[in-house]
């Protein structure tokens, strides 16, 4: 980002921006009036960043919604005892005074850059169009303050790249685009709701920081949604945490995680896969959200709390101040609760590396699955006739193994292939060379009949649960298919087979009979995870098992994952694109960038000690559950996407991107080479090639380059 | 753009030839001998059956017959009725602007009360206005033609005598008169195509008012009028296009029941005598019509639809 800063940009704290106190909202539905949103008051000063933290179900996008007057009336209701933006009373306006301030004195950005921008018009008409509706101007100058604007949010060639459709965008850009749309008209006040979510963790670094500039260049006031207290850490000033509809805690940043008082706070900060010990359950929030049709009449949070008493459930629980802190709790004057207790990675890390493995290979003893040079490459067709004119080499050159018991974690940004490896592993798609051996059987090598039979023994499990069941089949009919297909089993010994894998999973077996539309998202997941079991495979793909799932639910799923592994001695290949969650349970990393494998070693070390400068900017770019350590810590924010895989950097890959990219990196391909600790990486830091000659083999320090 | 056209007008033409080929086909698989029917069926003489056969190259080999007949075809030159001395070209030359007249007005009336009608149902699904369009719709679906046709005939015809019950004037000889004579078709075919598309876009508006982007345009200040005539219309249009499409290919085949009842001289009334008398020609000239009437609307729709959806463009 090279963006000018102005330094001291006006902070005045005193009129608030912003101001919601008791703001309701009731959505009518066939069984009358559902309030989904209950007293909820906070407010936002000038140039302040307020955090709106909960889980999905919390009502924290239903209150931000109802701000920015987009709560239709045919919908819901919205009521509040003071909703004022700017000293005006937002619900005296009627709707044309409100669309009048929507989009340029307050402005919202949303999680899904993917579908929030409209496909069939080109992205510099979407974003003039916000000027034009707000400002007398022509198309002409509103199409130049649009590219303008684009180039402010760092889209290169922003005046050729604003005839282009959001479908010619990546994720990353789009957000960028949201923002743009967002911001042309200088609003006082932006409502963002998730807007990283949904983007890689390096894609996310790069849109907090042009958040933060952005807002301090036009000294802004924001309101930031989100689940990740990691994110919250980086950016808020206060934080607000919302459980069932109303707010628990409402608080300063440093409070929130130095000395949260409100149960549920604590359970999120703990239940954070980067704050957990390695090999460790995780700590879990047990039990899930309530629906709004279902609250406590007294502490919403008390039948999953650690610290409830009888007290706590006889009547609805008030908000009380303590000090700047508010909270929603009984025992709030009784209770001490820990906070969050991170450490920098620097200080974690021992300073003796881990005794060598001793051999040359990361390969694990006692392999069940063997890949080598898997590759996989998608010919592009074009032009009249649709030649093939090239092709995207998805997944390039692919090696490693899987021991018995063992999980690989294999992570990367999107579109490093990791997805198209899942699919080659199980030749659900045609590998175009390479080999794929589970337990002395070449998977790669097999006829259909054949294929059928190994599969068995391999199963895999997709990230999206809402989608990958079939939701006009019974939990009994999805978990029991491969148990007919495969084992010929019928009617009662069917069912029966199927409520106790429905036990293991953790689900009632009385559950047989239901439809995936009356579960959620962790209990879907954990019937995915039933159906793959069923035909007790020796090799489970996990393909961003838990990715879609909210915090609290997400670590139940992995402490499943671990139990189940450690009771059946499953090996997992599991695909994240969260390093935390894939150090927690993963046994090796293996790291994928372009459809390449970069770096490969046992978790503890390449989490802790990155060797190659990719692996060392995904962890750098992790938001980090400390404000203090997180706000100080210099950070590798790599930019720019990852590059089109149809066209790929020669040399190595990454180097475009990378802080320490030497000449021989654009000219030669980087042979893998082993460290000392048996990371395997593929990078010329490591090697000792001509120009390197006699340099040791050193491992990365966190505090390379700076943002 | 260009390119997808092109390529997509190059795919057209295999496709009309393996149309020509099956509808060639039809003579092969047509029971009794044609040159008998065409020598006079049962008074036919073996001379006239063998001259018959001669003249329409029935003595050659099916491929032989296949070149002649598509070199013909190709042409204009679709060969002529067993029963009468007109070539196929020259009366399809004379029915064809009729059955274009009717169906060029019924898709201007399915589009004038479909859109509007499905768009103020499909802003507010649920609302009275809605539960009114909804009805009358299923109403307009469930009311045959001929019926609708038939009740037009006796209410503006007969007892208002507003307009003509029957017959055709060409354009050429008389605009007005002409219109006179069609309004009662169109209605009779336009309505229930108005209420299907009707239903249509009301369906893919609802959709597209629950998209993100919607969000996204509401959140920027449109006002109402923009968000659903702008961003939720483009994207709602494409599916009722293609609908539509292949409803106005229909029309152009032609309907047998509404020419008879309006005594239109059509191409649907001349199909159906085709098709009783085993006239082979005419069915192999009307069909052949007909594919090429599919083919190029499908393109349109095509073209149309790579217009409404970007994403089509790269194909």
């Amino acid at each position: 980002m090279t963006l000018p800063t102005l330094e001291g940009a006006k902070r005045d704290v005193a009129t608030p921006i912003l101001e919601v106190q008791g703001l309701t909202v009731e959505f009518g539905t066939r069984l009358g009036a559902l309030r989904v949103v209950e007293d909820v008051s906070f407010t936002v000063a000038a140039g302040e960043t307020v955090g709106l933290v909960g889980e999905s179900g919390s009502g924290k996008s239903v209150s931000s919604l109802a701000v920015m007057g987009l709560i239709s009336p045919r919908a819901g209701r919205v009521q509040a005892d003071v909703l004022r933006f700017d000293g005006r009373d937002l619900l005296a306006l009627d709707a044309k005074e409100q669309r009048a301030m929507r989009g340029s004195e307050m402005a919202m950005i949303f999680q899904e850059p993917m579908t929030s921008l409209n496909p069939v018009f080109t992205v510099g008409n979407q974003i003039e169009e916000a000027v034009r509706v707000h400002q007398r101007c022509s198309r002409k100058q509103a199409r130049a303050r649009a590219v303008e604007m684009l180039d402010r949010v760092g889209i290169a060639d922003a005046h050729r790249r604003a005839k282009d459709y959001p479908h010619a965008f990546s994720g990353g850009m789009r957000q960028r685009a949201m923002i743009a749309m967002a911001l042309i008209n200088e609003p006082r006040l932006l409502i963002a709701d998730e807007p990283t979510t949904a983007l890689d963790v390096t894609i996310q670094a790069q849109i907090l920081d042009l958040l933060r500039t952005l807002q301090r260049e036009n000294g802004m006031s924001v309101v930031f949604v989100t689940h990740d207290l990691g994110v919250i850490a980086e950016i808020a000033d206060k934080v607000v945490v919302m459980y069932a509809g109303q707010v628990v805690e409402h608080t300063g940043v440093e409070e929130i995680f130095g000395s949260p008082r409100h149960p549920y706070t604590e359970g999120l900060l703990s239940s954070m896969p980067q704050l957990a010990r390695p090999g460790a359950p995780l700590v879990v929030i047990p039990g899930q959200v309530p629906n709004p049709d279902a609250w406590p009449v007294g502490c919403r949070f008390s039948p999953r709390c650690v610290y409830s008493e009888p007290q706590c459930d006889a009547a609805p629980v008030a908000i009380t101040t303590v000090g700047e802190s508010q909270t929603r709790c009984v025992r709030v004057s009784e209770l001490t609760l820990p906070g969050s207790h991170w450490v920098a990675l620097e200080e974690e890390a021992p300073a003796v590396p881990a005794a060598p493995v001793g051999k040359g290979s990361a390969a694990a003893p006692d392999a069940l699955l063997d890949v080598t040079d898997l590759s996989k490459a998608f010919p592009i067709r074009s032009g009249l006739l649709r030649g093939v004119v090239g092709e995207v080499r998805a997944v390039d050159g692919v090696s490693f193994s899987i021991g018995k018991g063992e999980t690989l974690g294999l992570v990367g940004e999107s579109g490093s292939g990791k997805s198209t490896v899942a699919r080659l592993v199980l030749r659900l798609v045609e590998p175009t060379a390479g080999c794929v051996m589970l337990d002395g059987a070449e998977v790669t090598a097999l006829d259909a009949a054949g294929l059928r039979a190994v599969r068995s023994q391999m199963q895999i499990v997709f990230q999206d649960p809402y989608s990958s069941l079939d939701p006009r089949a019974t939990i009994a009919d999805t978990v029991g298919e491969p148990l007919e297909v495969h084992r010929g089993l019928r009617g009662g010994d069917r069912d029966a087979a199927v409520a106790e894998l429905l036990e293991r999973v953790g689900l009632s077996a009385e559950l047989v009979r239901r439809y995936p539309h009356e579960f959620s998202g962790g209990q879907r997941q954990r019937i995915a995870i039933a159906r793959a079991l069923a035909l007790e495979p020796s090799l489970l793909v996990l393909d961003e098992p838990v990715s879609s799932l909210d915090v609290s639910t997400q670590s139940q799923v992995i402490n499943l994952l671990m139990e189940l592994q450690a009771h059946f001695g499953l090996s997992y290949l599991f695909i994240a694109h969260d390093l935390s969650v894939v150090r927690h349970i993963a046994d090796r990393i293996a790291v994928m960038y372009l459809g390449r494998i970069v770096e490969q070693g046992k978790s503890e070390e390449v989490y802790l000690r990155p060797t190659h400068p990719y692996t060392a900017a995904l962890l750098s770019a992790i938001p980090v559950p400390s404000p203090q350590i997180g706000r100080r810590r210099e950070r590798m924010v790599l930019e720019g996407d990852v590059p089109s895989p149809l066209d790929p950097p020669a040399g190595c890959r990454f180097h475009p991107r990378c802080a320490f990219a030497m000449d021989i990196c654009a000219v030669r391909d980087p042979e893998p080479y082993v460290t000392e600790t048996g990371t395997v990486v593929a990078c010329h830091l490591h090697t000792e090639g001509p120009m390197l000659s006699g340099r040791p083999v050193t491992v990365l320090e966190s505090k390379v380059g700076k943002q | 753009m260009g390119t997808y056209i092109v390529r997509r007008l190059a795919l057209t033409v295999p496709l009309l030839l393996l149309v020509s080929v099956i509808v060639f086909g039809l003579s092969q698989l047509i029971q009794g001998d044609p040159a008998v029917v065409v020598a006079g069926g049962q008074q036919a003489t073996p001379a006239g059956i063998e001259r018959a056969r001669e003249e329409m190259h029935l003595d050659r080999s099916t491929a032989a017959q296949y070149g002649i007949w598509l070199g013909g075809a190709v042409r204009g030159d679709l060969g002529e009725s067993f029963y009468n001395n007109r070539t196929v070209a020259a009366e399809i030359f004379t029915r064809f602007p009729v059955t274009l007249s009717v169906a060029l007005g019924a898709i201007f009336v399915t589009i004038v009360l479909g859109v509007p009608m499905g768009l103020i149902a499909g802003v507010r699904p649920g609302s009275k206005i809605d539960r009114i369009v909804t009805f009358s719709s299923s109403t307009g679906l469930a009311i045959p033609d001929f019926w609708l046709a038939m009740v037009l005939v006796t209410i503006f015809a007969v007892n208002l005598q507003w307009l003509p019950a029957i017959g055709y004037v060409p354009f050429t000889e008389s605009p007005s008169e002409w219109a006179n004579h069609l309004y009662l078709p169109w209605i009779a075919m336009g309505i229930p195509g108005a209420a299907g598309l009707a239903r249509q876009v009301r369906g893919a508006l609802i959709d597209a008012m629950e998209q993100d982007y919607i969000r996204t345009a509401r959140a920027k200040g449109l006002p109402s009028r923009m968000v659903v005539m702008k961003h939720a219309f483009k994207n709602a249009s494409i599916a009722p296009v293609t609908v539509l499409g292949i409803s106005f290919a229909y029309m152009l085949g032609g309907t047998v029941i509404l020419e008879t009842i309006f005594s239109l001289p059509g191409m649907g009334q001349y199909f159906y005598t085709a098709l009783i008398n085993k006239d082979l020609p005419v069915i192999q000239g009307v069909v052949l019509l007909t594919a090429l009437i599919f083919v190029v609307l499908n393109l349109l729709v095509d073209v149309l639809y790579a217009y409404l959806n970007p994403k089509v463009r790269l194909g």
